[in-house]
């Protein structure tokens, strides 16, 4: 027995001692694992037997590795330096320490998983801190929010406060407006001047509140703990679409994670009739006391339920334009094959988002051509990837990259539905739900951007299935807390695998260490801390998978940040402008520009001067390009209106990403129309240059032939 | 996080302690409708406020509703209300848009108070004695009982 020294037991309190002594009972294996017996060895029985009772709480390696890898990735942090993005955005400037840190928490989360009974809270910190650790990155580190399309959601909100109503016909924002109208009530609640301040963090805040509301619909679906929380790991890890900026589909996104919830928790039959979930669930099995009551009264009266899901989708019909079609569908798909009842239902939301529309069809369908893309599966399904054009081997690389992890998910999701086919009813479901998005390309490209809402709404059944393919379901027994925890089967397969890359491992460490003449007792201890036993379900796929995934999630999420990121002079120096300027239409150089987040954002109708589906296209610059700027923007702008054309820094480096024109057409263009006669410079501050075109000028402007290929684009409120 | 089926499975040990956590959180969210409305009401402004109003969106209104929704509450303490939550505030301003009466602040006062006045009332029908009533298989629940239930 070890007796505690006396000054340990002067100066350290009581429960600091317990937690001490039942650290190092947890850490330090008594017997060395291969010398003893079989029992003992697989470390199961007189751990996780009938009688067994861990202690109310133990320290566990999580607890020290989880502290250590927040600590290493805010260390990362505070040596980033974003002043000198590069072509790989914010991948190549995170220090190694940052990783280090991620890397560190798989570790952990793996470990935790790795304990036959994983504590819940723990796993609960891990994906909150994994969220955290990917969705607060951005935010620490810019000083404003990313993506130029944000700005033109700011700028709608700030409307919306500034005019107390709507104006539907200046663009599609003004009528699917339920996020707007959120944002502009939390602004004036919150006494923020505007959403500018704290529109950055919108995408932690979303993904953390998606979190509770997939563990609810993994919970639902009846997945073993430990599956949910491979789900849950994986969720955000491989979200890089990120359509969780501050927008409609943000909102658009929780909406509907809470519809599909209480659709599956309350309305799914599949969770009532399936044979073995109703083994592991007390109400459903009957055993729990008054089950066949509850469960009959559940079935006959889900009307309140049937109403709430239908205020919900209500919100989520007039938030965003696609969300609502999409859960019509997923959820009129698993009333199909008779997975949800009533099966009227998906015809009643289906109804909801179609009232909703008919009476904005005309403006939509003549502004976006709506029924253009009906029947074009094929031209629907290629991403905005495919418009872009010439692109650098950077970006080429971030493209490969994010589909790369978009196909992976989807085969892993393909992989986990054949391994468990067993449990027929489940996987079914989360098939339907996975594939079912795909139905909306066969109607809608929605911008080219269809493919990724696909994607993003495929991918909670997506990483369901995945974390079926990585963790086995758990055993009926291990459910009820009276024997081994996981399958028999996998434990063989994976665990004689394990056995012997264990016992190679041990024997070079017992050789190394005798060869360097180490103490024969630290070859000994060496060998010991070698993990022993078997590994339970999951143990070594699901931490390389998952660091497989975030080696793809990074460049995917962080490798345009070269050019999606604006200082803070940018925008304030262009946010002053269009506060103040007289308005007209905005020809940027390229349309990639921090612009249109202020209440007058629809006075400034704006288009680029060069890229895909610009004003002048891929035109060549000549000495005389100011002249033809000013020719166009003449007829476009109107009589008695100015136009303005806006050179920021963000423009080059998209450019770079993405070239359109040739780099040194900037200073061309900068040249020419700081040298004429029509152009007047108005701002020159921190790199961001914008020029006017008074309208008095505009008689002075010789009619030059403007080249046939170019598209003169009028400038619109995209 | 949801709690599964602990109301049905453990009531006459866990009823005070599920009924102290709900407590807890029914607190939380008062505390903070209470802390917004002292801010607005004093017009301070600064990084707190801005907290405190993403916690009352995420969370208050649709935990007052959760709150007198029994069935719903075993279900799930926490993910529900937001939900519900950001839909109410998302139909409400989006009604007061439609109208052409927009008040963001007033409709923020209204909306706290309703909210503090749910809680309040979802803490005192606990502590009236309200707990799950356990029913042998077989038997049907009387309508008192039902009703107990919340639903």
């Amino acid at each position: 027995m070890v007796t505690e020294p006396r000054i340990l037991r002067r100066w350290v309190p009581t429960d600091l001692r317990v937690m001490l002594a039942n650290a190092v009972s947890t850490v330090r294996a008594p017997t060395p694992p291969w010398r003893a017996g079989t029992a003992q060895r697989t470390g199961i029985a007189h751990r996780a037997g009938p009688g067994h009772r861990e202690p109310r709480f133990s320290l566990r390696y999580a607890d020290v590795l989880l502290p250590a890898a927040v600590t290493l990735w805010a260390l990362g942090l505070s040596e980033t330096d974003t002043r000198t993005l590069g072509l790989y955005g914010l991948v190549t400037l995170l220090p190694p320490t940052y990783y280090a840190g991620i890397v560190l928490l798989v570790v952990s989360a793996a470990v935790e998983l790795g304990r036959h009974r994983p504590s819940s809270w723990r796993m609960a910190v891990h994906t909150f801190a994994l969220t955290f650790m990917l969705y607060a990155t951005a935010p620490i580190v810019y000083a404003t929010g990313r993506y130029s399309w944000l700005y033109k959601t700011v700028g709608v909100v700030q409307y919306v406060n500034a005019h107390g109503k709507l104006n539907g016909s200046i663009d599609i924002y003004q009528d699917w407006s339920g996020f707007f109208a959120l944002a502009a009530w939390f602004g004036k609640v919150a006494g923020v001047s505007s959403a500018l301040s704290y529109a950055k963090w919108s995408q932690l805040v979303v993904e953390l509140a998606a979190l509770p509301l997939l563990y609810l619909i993994y919970d639902g679906l009846s997945l073993t703990p430990r599956q949910r929380w491979v789900a849950l790991l994986l969720y955000p890890a491989s979200n890089w679409i990120a359509q969780d900026y501050f927008s409609p589909q943000s909102l658009g996104t929780l909406l509907s994670l809470g519809v599909m919830a209480m659709a599956i928790r309350w309305l799914s039959l599949g969770r009532h009739l399936d044979g073995r979930w109703r083994d592991r669930d007390p109400v459903a099995a009957g055993t729990a006391p008054g089950a066949a009551v509850r469960l009959s009264v559940f079935l006959r009266r889900p009307r309140f339920v049937i109403f709430a899901l239908c205020l919900i989708y209500f919100v989520l019909t007039f938030t965003h334009e696609i969300s609502p079609y999409i859960v019509a569908i997923q959820l009129g798909v698993l009333a199909l094959v008779g997975l949800l009842r009533p099966r009227w239902l998906p015809l009643l939301l289906a109804a909801i988002a179609i009232g909703f529309l008919l009476p904005h069809f005309t403006f939509v369908n003549d502004k976006y051509k709506l029924l253009q893309g009906v029947g074009d599966f094929f031209g629907n399904v290629a991403p905005p990837s495919a418009s872009s054009g010439s692109v650098s081997s950077a970006t080429q690389l971030i493209e490969r990259s994010a589909e790369l992890l978009s196909v992976g998910m989807w085969g892993l999701a393909a992989v986990g539905a054949w391994l468990r086919r067993g449990q027929r009813r489940i996987v079914l479901g989360l098939i339907l739900l996975t594939c079912s998005p795909v139905v909306v390309l066969i109607f809608q490209a929605y911008g080219q951007e269809g493919i990724l809402r696909v994607y993003l709404f495929s991918l909670p059944w997506c990483a369901a299935l995945a974390a079926l393919a990585l963790v086995p379901s758990t055993s009926v027994a291990a459910v009820r807390g009276t024997s081994i925890g996981h399958d028999a089967a996998f434990t063989s397969r994976t665990g004689g695998m394990f056995r012997k890359v264990r016992g190679t491992v041990r024997g070079v460490v017992w050789s190394v260490t005798r060869a360097l003449r180490l103490p024969a007792d630290w070859s000994v201890d060496l060998a010991l801390r070698l993990p022993a036993g078997r590994l339970p379900p999951g143990a070594l796929q699901v931490p390389l998978v998952l660091l497989v995934v975030l080696a793809l999630f990074f460049p995917a999420f962080f490798g345009d940040d070269g050019f999606n990121t604006y200082s803070a002079a940018e925008v304030a120096t262009i946010a002053s402008f269009e506060r103040t300027a007289t308005p007209g239409p905005v020809y940027p150089a390229i349309d990639n520009v921090p612009f249109n987040d202020t209440f007058r954002y629809n006075l400034f109708p704006k288009v680029g001067i060069f890229g895909n589906g610009s004003m002048l296209g891929s035109y060549r610059v000549t000495s005389d390009i100011a002249d033809l700027v000013a020719e166009v923007a003449a007829d476009q702008a109107g009589p008695n209106k100015p136009a303005y054309v806006i050179i920021a820094p963000s423009m080059a480096a998209y450019n770079r990403a993405s070239p359109s024109i040739s780099p040194g057409s900037f200073a061309a263009l900068s040249r020419s129309l700081a040298r004429s006669t029509l152009w007047t410079t108005i701002v020159d501050h921190a790199g961001t240059v914008i020029y006017e075109l008074p309208p008095q000028e505009q008689a002075h402007i010789l009619r030059l032939a403007l080249p046939p290929s170019a598209p003169l684009v009028p400038p619109t409120v995209p | 996080m949801a709690t599964r089926h602990s109301g049905y499975l453990s009531a006459p040990i866990s009823a005070g302690a599920e009924n102290w956590r709900r407590d807890a959180f029914d607190a939380g969210a008062c505390l903070i409708a209470a802390g917004l409305l002292v801010l607005v009401y004093g017009h301070w402004l600064g990084p707190g406020r801005l907290v405190l109003t993403l916690g009352f969106t995420c969370y208050v209104p649709g935990r007052a509703l959760v709150t007198n929704w029994p069935r719903m509450a075993r279900w799930s303490e926490f993910a529900v209300p937001i939900v519900f939550s950001l839909a109410i505030l998302t139909l409400l301003a989006m009604i007061m848009l439609w109208a052409s009466a927009w008040h963001p602040v007033g409709l923020f006062e209204v909306e706290a108070w309703l909210s503090l006045a749910g809680l309040a009332v979802g803490i005192a029908r606990r502590r009236r004695g309200w707990r799950p009533v356990a029913v042998e298989p077989g038997k049907r629940l009387s309508p008192e009982s039902r009703r107990g239930h919340g639903d």
